[in-house]
């Protein structure tokens, strides 16, 4: 059945023609790049090297897809762009008497300790290219000095003689009336790339609001490149196909909006295996699930209430703040490529130093020399095989880990044994980040896991850590690549809003969150299915710092939604009270439901269900296992599940495995 | 019982987790503006004897200070009488203190029925109580001007707040409801950390547990005994002055010898001035937090900090000088200013032991411009220039060395308090010259929309700049400014007014020195 057993919350805007279509989606790692195809209700997945280019994925998804497709895409074009430093060169344009903003920050240092480094990364606009134009509003959004037109003349033929490729507007207070900022980027939009506050992040603090809005200005010339590659390998394999990206938020965003908001793509690849968590946990009912995504060099996790991710703003890439609406990811530098290394006095570490895709672990035979967690895994059995044509080879790996294992004394089993419960023990601290930390017990969370390493490790956390399920889906290799397909049109959004609970004007803010649901749906431009709507406000107690999301529906009043925030300060702080409280910003989440259901891979051939044995059990054909009890290795020719000692497996209608203690 | 390696690291994992997880715990419940959007806090587990085991990555200053508190409470308070879900609070000087404002709430944590760790949460309270709003009171002779000193005091027990304690701080201080909350934050900070604590016995066992505990304070030991082996061995003099102690006008001067020998040094600190008039005064705790600091910062940033940090370390301090002062004298400012003071003659000795690993002096100030408009206070900090070094130039407005709490950005700051910010900017060239130039101060203006107000400064580097190394130049002086009536006048760096609407408040910070002749 493809439809979700959990509602989703929210409700229908205005009923529109659904066109369901088949998709591609495309995902790009380091080594390799993803595809799923889904169609019809059944899904095929392939993996190709990354080196070999999106054209190549897609030339091959051809023959496994009829008609047109939509072909999403997961992208860390612009992550890597900012990671490296090639940003476009960009002017910013701020109040006057406020150019130094970025160069001040928040004044803090992002090191306590190394007077070596620089105290914090250079801005995205260098402060020759900051400008300040004489206006101002005040904190109301009253205007106390008026923008004149002169003075927008005399900015725009300054940063015109500037010669940028990018201008970003960030005036004080735009959050509370817009009106200077948008009459400063009409005048600017004359063939640069332009990136106007209140238009990318309409939300008070005004440090980070424009660093968010300088560094998506300097990555819009790049992302054009990226796209236009990216049209033309789509165009090649299917003509007229419509493209989407994935955004930060796990929904996906049309190509032309992607242009305009570069910088919602930077969580792009994890929000698509969030994204698929949540269709997954929906299906099923799970009310918290975290989803365990561990690759080749990093292992991502993030929560998710009733099918809902949980969502952060303020992450921090590069060095740069970046305030946009994503999934609350939390990444630790422990994957399948993490190095093994011991200390100066001796301790054992695991990363956060990868081998990378080359020369990558010792068993991968390019040439690595140093121990990482695949290399225990090969050494402890716990490999079934490995995707995209790479042989392991167990006698590098045995080798690699003996030197690790004679600097501590161990054995090489040993070593590899210490290895694997160290990175285990780093997934656990994340796992309890993002959980215990909000509030929530991870022992009744389902952990869905995925990415190469993710279901080989997930079952041993979850033992230790107390939890009952672990869920590795179907296609759980090219999960993020699935997540794409099932991704949603969607758009987040945030805008500062202060009142006081207690003394609010309630229409006022209803009126608010109709204006803010009102722009996006505008933005959508909706021509694909039925519009719902999630609308919700931020809620704090009076001079506090964090602020909690309250959903609102049309029920809502203040006096509801005061009960509500008390249950959920006492869920996650473990206490409430009577303090007066305030509302600080409005959200909305607006996507567009195309009835796209799940999609489950087409049922594996018959074959034998054993196909082989390891020092740590029996290696059995995963799609031919109904029921097994640990030690277990369920493989298939991209994937590999470890069922451990005191855990038995199971695998449900779909291909998805459960693992569950015994 | 041996350790094995994969077990160490699983549990040191679970312990800095726990130390990690404190500060945001309590960054999220708190409510005054300095602790949610400044950040000024930190937290630490202890072991049962109270010697720091991990601390967040938080506040250098309260780091060294946060060493001594639990130990200094356990002479205080005997280990027989702490009982599970007791919480202390306690701000008195000679309980591991810094100064006033700067509240630890110290909980007992229990395993199998007997004390197995301390959980600290330091905050620093907006005001508590005193001559002045805000309890910074520059002109202050005796402890008592600034307010309530909390010996170790139960203000939360198993069966929840002592109310009778509770309201007689309550009554000492201004914005009580605002405090109570920030208690209330502090308190349930250390609830959360002893709830996780016992999670990690559970699932190690306490004695693998202490051994682990054991085992990071001996790395650090060793890390700090390598680094200084690195040192050459001699006796390195250093000395540097603040502007005044807020009373008079004279400088007041720290001096330390630095001796190493092998892989120990001592810092003797006996030569330096006497006893302050005014609140320029500190303990002994922040002159080894100071050490502490210097020793991470240019021998090991990778050393955790935690008690076998300090052990290779003697600090030596006069009874009745300005280190260590006697129980009555003021202090508020020695906390941030008389501890970058001693961080910079520090780093003057240094400088001729390892020229390369010591940049030269910047903005070693809060520059603290505190506003009191009705019950408000902001509690502003200023950051300045950092110094140049061998490798290269110093960096514009940012905190240095002790500190590191943020700025509230203007549009929180219009929206909260009667005051608009006209200017926030850098002051260009206030870095000092060199082969590699110092990093500039700042510049923020502030107009008051209130009727009356009160403004309290605290900052320093206004008389002595910042100085610049190897041959560099010193960096512009920090100054205050008030402007009225359309006159501007120039305000003691340690003072405090009374301010009406349409003051203008100009805070310019000063700039890094610079390294080697330009």
């Amino acid at each position: 059945m493809l439809y979700d057993r959990f509602p989703v919350r929210g409700n229908s805007f205005r009923s529109v023609k659904t066109m369901p279509e088949a998709r591609v989606g495309v995902d790009a790692g380091g080594t390799f790049t993803d595809v799923v195809i889904a169609d019809g209700g059944t899904a095929q997945s392939l993996k190709v090297p990354t080196d070999a280019g999106l054209g190549e994925g897609l030339a091959r998804s051809r023959r496994l897809v009829a008609g047109s497709p939509a072909v999403v895409a997961g992208t860390t074009w612009v992550t890597n762009a900012v990671l490296e430093k090639k940003l476009a060169r960009t002017a910013l344009v701020t109040t006057e008497g406020f150019a130094d903003v970025l160069e001040i920050g928040r004044q803090a240092r992002d090191d306590l300790y190394d007077l070596g480094r620089s105290a914090r990364v250079a801005p995205p606009v260098p402060r020759e290219l900051c400008f300040g134009a004489a206006e101002r509003i005040g904190p109301d959004g009253t205007p106390l000095v008026p923008l004149t037109s002169k003075e927008v003349e005399r900015v725009a033929a300054a940063v015109r003689a500037a010669g940028v490729e990018a201008v970003a507007v960030c005036l004080l207070h735009s959050y509370a009336n817009p009106e200077h900022e948008a009459r400063l980027a009409a005048a600017l939009d004359d063939g640069v790339a332009l990136s106007v506050s209140h238009r990318v992040s309409r939300e008070r603090r005004e440090f980070e609001r424009a660093s968010t809005t300088a560094l998506n200005a300097a990555v819009i010339p790049l992302i054009d490149r990226y796209l236009r590659a990216q049209e033309e390998a789509i165009a090649d394999s299917f003509p007229g196909a419509p493209s989407f990206v994935v955004h930060s938020g796990g929904g996906m965003m049309t190509v032309a909006r992607a242009r305009l908001l570069p910088l919602a793509t930077v969580m792009s690849g994890p929000a698509a295996g969030v994204a698929a968590t949540a269709r997954l946990a929906r299906r099923f009912g799970l009310a918290r699930a975290v989803s365990v995504d561990m690759g080749g060099t990093s292992t991502d996790v993030c929560l998710l209430r009733d099918g809902i991710p949980v969502s952060a703003r303020d992450r921090r890439l590069g060095g740069h703040v970046v305030r946009l609406p994503a999934v609350a990811v939390e990444s630790i530098g422990a994957g399948g490529g993490s190095v093994a290394w011991v200390d100066d006095v001796g301790a054992l570490r695991v990363g956060p130093r990868s081998a990378g895709a080359v020369p990558g672990p010792a068993a991968y035979g390019r040439g690595g020399v140093e121990p990482t967690v695949t290399d225990a895994d090969v050494l402890l059995g716990l490999q079934g095989g490995v995707g995209g044509g790479l042989e392991l080879n167990e006698e590098l790996a045995r080798e690699a880990c003996a030197r690790l294992g004679s600097r501590l004394g161990l054995s090489a089993e040993e070593a590899a044994r210490a290895t694997v419960e160290v990175a285990h023990a780093q997934i656990e601290r994340a796992l309890r980040l993002v959980t215990v930390r909000r509030g929530h017990d991870l022992r009744a969370c389902t952990l869905v896991a995925y990415g190469g390493a993710g279901p080989m490790h997930a079952g041993a956390v979850a033992l230790s850590a107390g939890v009952e399920r672990v869920l590795v889906p179907a296609l759980s290799s090219t999960f993020s690549a699935l997540g794409c397909c099932l991704s949603e049109l969607a758009i987040d959004d945030v805008r500062t809003c202060l009142a006081r609970l207690d003394q609010v004007d309630w229409p006022r803010v209803e009126r608010e969150l109709e204006g803010l649901v009102g722009e996006i749906a505008a933005t959508l431009e909706n021509d694909r299915g039925a519009l719902r709507v999630f609308r919700s406000l931020e809620l704090r107690y009076r001079d506090q710092n964090d602020t909690l999301e309250v959903g609102v529906d049309g029920e809502s009043s203040p006096a509801a939604l005061r009960a509500a925030f008390a249950e959920r300060h006492r869920s996650e702080f473990g206490y409430a009270t009577d303090e007066p409280i305030e509302v600080t910003a409005a959200r909305a989440r607006v996507w567009i439901d195309e009835g796209t259901g799940w999609a489950a891979p087409a049922p594996a051939p018959r074959g034998d269900v054993e196909v082989g044995e390891t020092v740590f059990g029996p290696v059995l054909r995963r799609g031919a296992v109904k029921l097994v009890e640990g030690p277990a290795v369920l493989a298939d020719a991209l994937s590999t599940v470890v069922v451990w000692p005191g855990q038995t497996a199971h695998t449900d209608e779909d291909g998805n495995v459960w693992l569950e203690r015994a | 019982m041996r350790l094995d390696p994969a077990q160490l690291e699983v549990i040191r994992e679970a312990t800095t987790a726990v130390a990690e997880e404190m500060k945001f715990d309590l960054m999220r419940t708190a409510r005054s503006p300095v602790l949610r959007e400044a950040g000024d806090l930190s937290c630490a587990l202890t072991d049962a004897a109270g010697r720091t085991v991990a601390q967040g990555q938080d506040i250098p200053m309260h780091l060294g200070v946060l060493s001594f508190t639990a130990r200094r409470l356990l002479e205080t308070v005997p280990p027989e009488r702490l009982l599970p879900g007791d919480v202390y609070f306690t701000n008195l000087p000679a309980c591991g203190g810094n100064h006033l404002p700067d509240v630890k709430a110290i909980r007992p944590v229990f395993a199998d029925g007997s004390l197995a760790a301390f959980a600290v949460a330091l905050a620093h309270w907006p005001d508590v109580g005193g001559a002045l709003p805000g309890s910074y009171v520059p002109y202050a002779r005796e402890i008592y001007q600034e307010g309530l000193v909390i010996p170790p005091t139960r203000l939360f027990a198993a069966d929840g707040p002592c109310e009778e304690p509770l309201r007689l701080v309550l009554a000492n201080v201004r914005g009580a409801e605002q405090r109570r909350g920030d208690i209330q934050a502090q308190a349930a900070t250390t609830s959360i950390a002893d709830k996780r604590l016992q999670e990690v016995f559970a699932a190690h066992g306490l004695e693998a547990v202490r051994e682990v505990w054991e085992r990071m304070q001996d790395e650090s030991e060793q890390r700090v005994r390598r680094a200084l082996a690195g040192v050459p061995d001699g006796r390195y003099e250093g000395e540097d002055a603040l502007d005044d102690d807020g009373v008079g006008n004279e400088p007041v001067t720290i001096r330390v010898a630095v001796m190493v020998t092998g892989d120990r040094a001592v810092f003797d600190f006996r030569g330096s001035d006497p006893a302050a008039r005014g609140p320029v005064n500190t303990t002994p705790f922040i002159a080894a937090a100071s050490v502490a600091y210097v020793v991470r910062a240019v021998l090991g940033p990778e050393i955790a900090s935690n008690d076998g940090l300090l052990r290779s370390l003697e600090v030596l301090t006069e009874p009745g000088s300005l280190l260590d002062p006697g129980p009555a004298a003021p202090l508020v400012a020695g906390n941030h200013e008389t501890s970058q003071r001693i961080v910079d003659a520090l780093l003057r000795a240094l400088a001729q032991a390892v020229p390369e690993r010591v940049v030269a002096g910047g903005m070693g100030s809060s520059g603290l411009a505190l506003f009191s408009i009705g019950d408000d206070f902001l509690y502003e900090t200023h950051a300045g220039g950092s110094g140049a070094s061998a490798e290269r130039d110093g960096d514009a407005a940012v905190r240095i060395h002790m500190s590191n709490v943020m700025n509230t950005p203007t549009e929180v700051i219009e929206t909260e308090y009667p005051l608009r910010i006209e200017r926030h900017e850098l002051r260009t060239g206030s870095g000092g010259a060199g082969r590699h130039r110092g990093g500039d101060g700042l510049r923020r203006v502030y107009r008051v929309l209130a009727k009356e107000a009160r403004l309290t400064t605290m900052v320093e580097r206004a008389r002595i700049a910042p100085w610049g190394l190897a041959g560099g130049a010193d960096g512009e002086p920090s100054a205050v400014w008030l402007e009225r009536d359309g006159e501007r006048k120039a305000l003691r760096g340690k003072g405090s007014i009374e301010l009406r609407r349409d003051d203008v408040v100009i805070v310019e910070t000063a700039g890094g020195g610079g390294w080697g002749a330009a």
